[in-house]
């Protein structure tokens, strides 16, 4: 897209508005900068069409790979190769543009095969040019016939027309056709498909076969037997039957396949056939008149195994554009004009941008709207200003869910988002994993730009914080690349170098830090004992049955209640709790009527209530056993069990309730041994024991301030169904109070 | 040409009688025709079982003709007898693109239809079963009368399992008449199917073909063909067809016909105009 956008003082903005290039731009506002890449592969392109013209029975094919981050501008090359070539050639040009698929090379063809559909032309084209081939040769032998060869091989003469109006031997004719094209395509069965497109009626059977699908019993009996897209292998010697088919002759054809990495990592997860079959298809392209652009990101060649990356041919690197350059391209775009510019903000500019041309194009778009808006001149400050807003925050959000997404999918789900690791603000990692023992871990930190001294001096804080305070390894996780000269002190302050978010790699530099991490800190805290041997075994077993676990999880639309705890808060809840337990072997599991025996009949009647309305997860359990009742009764049961207990709010409303449960237990308990020590006092309790009970109630107060009592609802709605009512968590606000009035009227002087 | 509606139609002495006299001995058509001739003097075989006649060959080489004569000359063969006969053309009956069991049904379906409209079916069973290939032709004997036979004339046969199919399954009292290509794997076929091959000829037969054609025309009515016209035009060892022979004379001759004025005779550069004319018309320009 090269769009001008309309500014809404009514000038136009010289920039576009979207700097993501389309292969089918062609418009005059098109303007390429001539960097050291595009003025390399030009000539790559240039040799190709020279070999073709001077030479056109040699195989001219050329395979130029083409490397470089989002934005350096990949796509814009190959565009700007097939317009190049395109007026060389005044237009005479096929061309193909394929996004890669992030699948294997069966979707790869399916993708070409869906283009090619769309022109079938250039397949009809090619197969009769061959047939016409075959015809001048026939017509040539007879003085009689021979000026019609001349037609036939300029194409103005259909040579299926000719050989039906004069009554050739078709059928011989044909056959050389199959043989041609056999010589041609070096496959049988494409061979005999081909050749049924030029008689009527197999068209569709031969096209539907070539989209993909088995054959079609037409064609079937004429021996067209295998299926293209039945393994990775027959889909790209399908691609290299086309690219030989499409670029015969001496008419160029010029393939672009974009984000080629992304078919390349899945395929190198499946071993090396595929690759191999990757290998053969550019030999079949480097042999045939093909000009194959296979572009991707940097590590496109690196995955590739060394045979396979000498077979790549050309290769080009997307350099970053320098001041100079970007300067050229303000003057270009604004009629030789740098103002609003100046040279002081185009260097801050390609310095925060990094030299990456969709950026560069992206802040110019905006800063020269707002440079008209304010009526002053770009400066540096504008120049951060626009980087903040277009890379800062936007996104971090998504990058948030991913690293969740990955920490999950390996089994690191006892992670803990938004972690502090002290009571400092600085101390806080984005995601916070523990292992082994005495609070050690791993933090993942994510940052935004790091455009000023300021940005750095925070990354540096908050990973000295977390340093000083746990034993940890680090990882941060960039939005954008680090500049340079921030490099050396991100580096010391973090342990290790920062992973800059890449969409599409992003998951699995992930997950092998993480791995890594975690493996040095497991390797700090080895598990004592005969286990030891057997530990990591464990330990992946655990997490793998976490992974499953958090999958059904999902699956059952629990997720997010099950998320909601906070760590914090359980950990409030353990030590109130333990406050309110007796000290180990004073009291074992009392049953509530042996806790309340002691309590005075107000006291009991009031916990008695709590208990019955917190003990609704009871009264799930008569509900499910009435709903293995006959009759009105179990049908109803069924309905209302079947209709909620799916329900994740449900699940965590069982969970709250058998806590608050357990709270409240263990509040009469505490107020129980209160009662029976301060009746002793014949006074009334003392000013000692009035404390005592206070602190008792309040400990009841806060620990059931953090419980999400809200969360009942859910199981009153089942065991009772849908009501605005006042719901069992209403019992428990006023229950200490209420406790601590009827105890104290119990005792003499105590309501005082 | 008389009774025909294009010019490079084949002969149909079955439609037109007065067409058996235009058969030229190019090639080894009439060898052809005399081998069949010679197959069907004993009928005697095929009471027992029917019989398949293939005729294979390039295409404008007199593949249909031929058939159409030896249909023609074994319908009065078995007239002569006494016996009852029909022709029954099924050649338009079934798509090339189709499958082969699509083609052998419709085939099927389209030959009880005929013989039903002819009033030759005895009972309603074989209608009702006449998209069955196999019932049909197993049961089609019983359903005609004891005296009654049956020429039928299929479609193009490309593919060897049609082939074999009606090889193997033609009726008693029946012949199947069936063309291929000639790159049709006929050597799958029984010993009992008749194999007739027809094929391009050379310069020799093209002047046979010629002359023929020439002198029907009254004398002095056309100009000659001058003798080394056909040798510019099949040169070397390039071939020619029937087809491509009576397209190129009819063509040359239509022309010269309708102009003010006639050459002495037609050269070779007159047979080059006519392939040039016809160029320009496929092309969309004036001839």
């Amino acid at each position: 897209m090269d769009a001008h956008d309309p500014d809404p003082n009514g000038a136009v903005n010289p920039y576009p508005s979207s700097a993501v290039a389309q292969i089918a731009d062609a418009g005059s506002t098109v303007m390429t900068i001539p960097t050291a890449a595009i003025r390399r592969a030009t000539a790559v392109m240039d040799g190709y069409l020279t070999a073709l013209r001077a030479a056109p029975q040699e195989p001219a094919g050329r395979v130029l790979a083409v490397v470089g981050d989002y934005g350096t501008g990949k796509t814009h090359l190959a565009a700007h190769l097939i317009r190049h070539a395109a007026e060389r050639l005044d237009g005479d040009l096929q061309w193909m543009h394929l996004n890669a698929p992030p699948d294997t090379f069966v979707s790869l063809y399916r993708a070409f095969a869906d283009k090619l559909a769309d022109r079938r032309d250039v397949v009809d084209r090619q197969v009769r040019r061959l047939y016409a081939d075959i015809l001048a040769v026939e017509v040539r032998r007879s003085r009689v016939t021979e000026p019609l060869a001349e037609s036939l091989l300029d194409g103005s003469l259909d040579p299926v027309a000719v050989v039906d109006t004069f009554g050739m031997m078709e059928h011989r004719l044909l056959e050389q056709l199959r043989q041609r094209l056999r010589e041609v395509t070096d496959n049988t069965e494409f061979a005999r498909a081909l050749t049924l497109l030029l008689r009527g009626g197999f068209e569709d059977a031969v096209w539907e076969w070539i989209a993909g699908r088995p054959p079609a019993e037409v064609l079937r009996e004429r021996g067209i037997t295998g299926t293209l897209t039945a393994t990775e292998a027959t889909a790209l010697q399908a691609m290299g039957v086309f690219a030989m088919l499409i670029g015969y002759g001496p008419n160029p054809f010029v393939l672009v396949i974009d984000e080629l990495d992304q078919v390349l990592t899945a395929a190198g997860r499946r071993g090396t056939e595929a690759l191999d079959k990757f290998k053969e298809m550019l030999h079949v392209f480097a042999a045939s008149h093909t000009f194959l652009i296979i572009a991707g990101l940097p590590d496109l060649l690196d995955s590739l195994p060394r045979d396979v990356r000498a077979r790549s041919g050309e290769q080009v690197r997307m350099t970053p554009l320098t001041t100079a350059e970007t300067r050229g391209y303000i003057r270009y775009r604004q009629g030789d004009r740098l103002a609003p510019f100046t040279e002081e903000s185009v260097v801050q500019l390609v310095e925060l941008a990094h030299g990456v041309p969709r950026r560069v194009i992206s802040l110019c778009h905006r800063l020269w709207r707002q440079a008209r808006d304010r009526g002053t001149p770009v400066t540096p400050a504008m120049v951060r200003a626009a980087v903040r807003e277009l890379y800062g925050g936007a996104g971090t959000q998504h990058v948030l869910a991913e690293i969740r997404q990955v920490l999950v999918g390996t089994g690191h789900d006892a992670y803990v988002p938004d972690y502090f690791l002290t009571d400092r603000p600085d101390s806080r990692v984005d995601y916070w994993l523990p292992v082994g023992r005495d609070d050690a871990g791993c933090g993942i930190l994510l940052a935004g730009p790091m455009l000023e001294e300021s940005d750095v001096a925070t990354v540096e804080n908050r990973a000295r914080a977390a340093h000083a305070h746990r034993d940890c390894e680090l990882l941060l996780v960039v939005l954008e690349p680090v500049p340079e000269q921030f490099l050396p002190r991100i580096r010391e302050a973090v342990g290790r170098e920062p992973l800059l978010y890449r969409p599409r790699s992003f998951a699995d530099q992930l997950t092998a830090e993480v791995k890594a991490m975690t493996g040095r800190m497991e390797e700090r805290y080895p598990q004592d004992g005969l286990l030891v041997p057997v530990a990591p075994h464990l330990a992946r077993l655990d997490r793998r049955q976490s992974a499953t676990q958090h999958m059904l999880s999902l699956l059952t639309g629990a997720l997010d209640d099950l998320r909601v705890r906070n760590d914090q808060q359980l950990a409030a809840i353990h030590r109130d709790l333990s406050q309110l337990r007796p000290p180990p072997g004073a009291v074992t599991e009392p049953g509530a009527d042996d806790l309340l025996a002691g309590l005075p009949a107000p006291v009991v009647e009031v916990f008695e209530r709590a208990l019955a309305a917190g003990h609704l997860h009871t009264r799930v359990g008569t509900l499910l056993t009435q709903a293995f009742a006959e009759g009105e009764a179990g049908r109803g049961a069924r309905q209302a069990v079947r209709a909620r207990i799916r329900d994740g709010r449900v699940h965590a409303a069982t969970g709250v309730a058998a806590l608050l449960t357990e709270l409240v237990e263990a509040f009469a308990q505490a107020v129980a041994e209160w009662y029976a020590l301060a009746r002793q006092q014949p006074g009334g309790p003392t000013v000692a024991q009035r404390e005592r009970l206070e602190e008792i109630c309040q400990i009841f107060d806060v620990v059931h301030e953090y419980l999400p009592v809200f969360r009942l609802r859910a199981l009153r709605d089942l065991v009772d169904g849908p009501g605005d009512g006042a719901g069992p968590e209403d019992l428990f606000g006023d229950l200490s109070s209420r406790v601590r009035q009827e105890l104290l009227a119990a005792l003499p002087g105590g309501a005082t | 040409m008389p009774q025909l509606f294009d010019a490079t139609d084949p002969l149909n002495p079955l439609w037109h009688e007065e067409h058996l006299d235009f058969y030229v001995p190019v090639d080894n058509t009439e060898e052809s025709f005399t081998t069949c001739q010679k197959r069907f003097e004993d009928l005697a075989d095929l009471h027992r079982q029917g019989r398949l006649v293939l005729v294979s060959g390039e295409r404008g080489c007199g593949k249909t003709a031929l058939i159409n004569r030896c249909a023609y000359w074994l319908h009065g063969r078995l007239r002569a007898d006494g016996l009852g006969v029909e022709v029954v053309d099924l050649t338009q009956e079934a798509s090339d693109s189709a499958t082969v069991r699509e083609r052998l049904s419709k085939v099927s379906e389209a030959l009880v239809d005929k013989l039903d409209l002819l009033a030759l079916l005895r009972g309603d069973r074989l209608y009702e079963k006449r998209t069955d290939p196999d019932g049909t032709y197993r049961n089609l004997p019983g359903y005609l009368a004891p005296d009654q036979w049956l020429i039928v004339l299929l479609p193009t046969v490309e593919l060897v399992e049609e082939l074999r199919y009606y090889d193997a399954r033609a009726p008693q009292r029946t012949v199947f008449f069936a063309e291929a290509p000639s790159a049709v794997g006929v050597q799958h076929v029984s010993g009992r199917t008749l194999h007739l091959r027809v094929d391009a000829f050379e310069h020799e037969h093209a002047s046979l073909f010629a002359a023929d054609r020439l002198g029907r025309m009254p004398a002095g009515a056309v100009p000659p063909l001058a003798p080394e016209a056909l040798d510019e035009f099949i040169q070397g060892d390039r071939k020619t067809t029937i087809r491509e022979m009576q397209w190129l004379l009819f063509g040359v001759y239509e022309t010269l016909r309708v102009q003010n004025s006639r050459p002495d005779e037609v050269t070779w550069e007159h047979l080059g105009r006519h392939f040039v004319r016809e160029a320009r018309r496929l092309r969309g320009e004036r001839p």
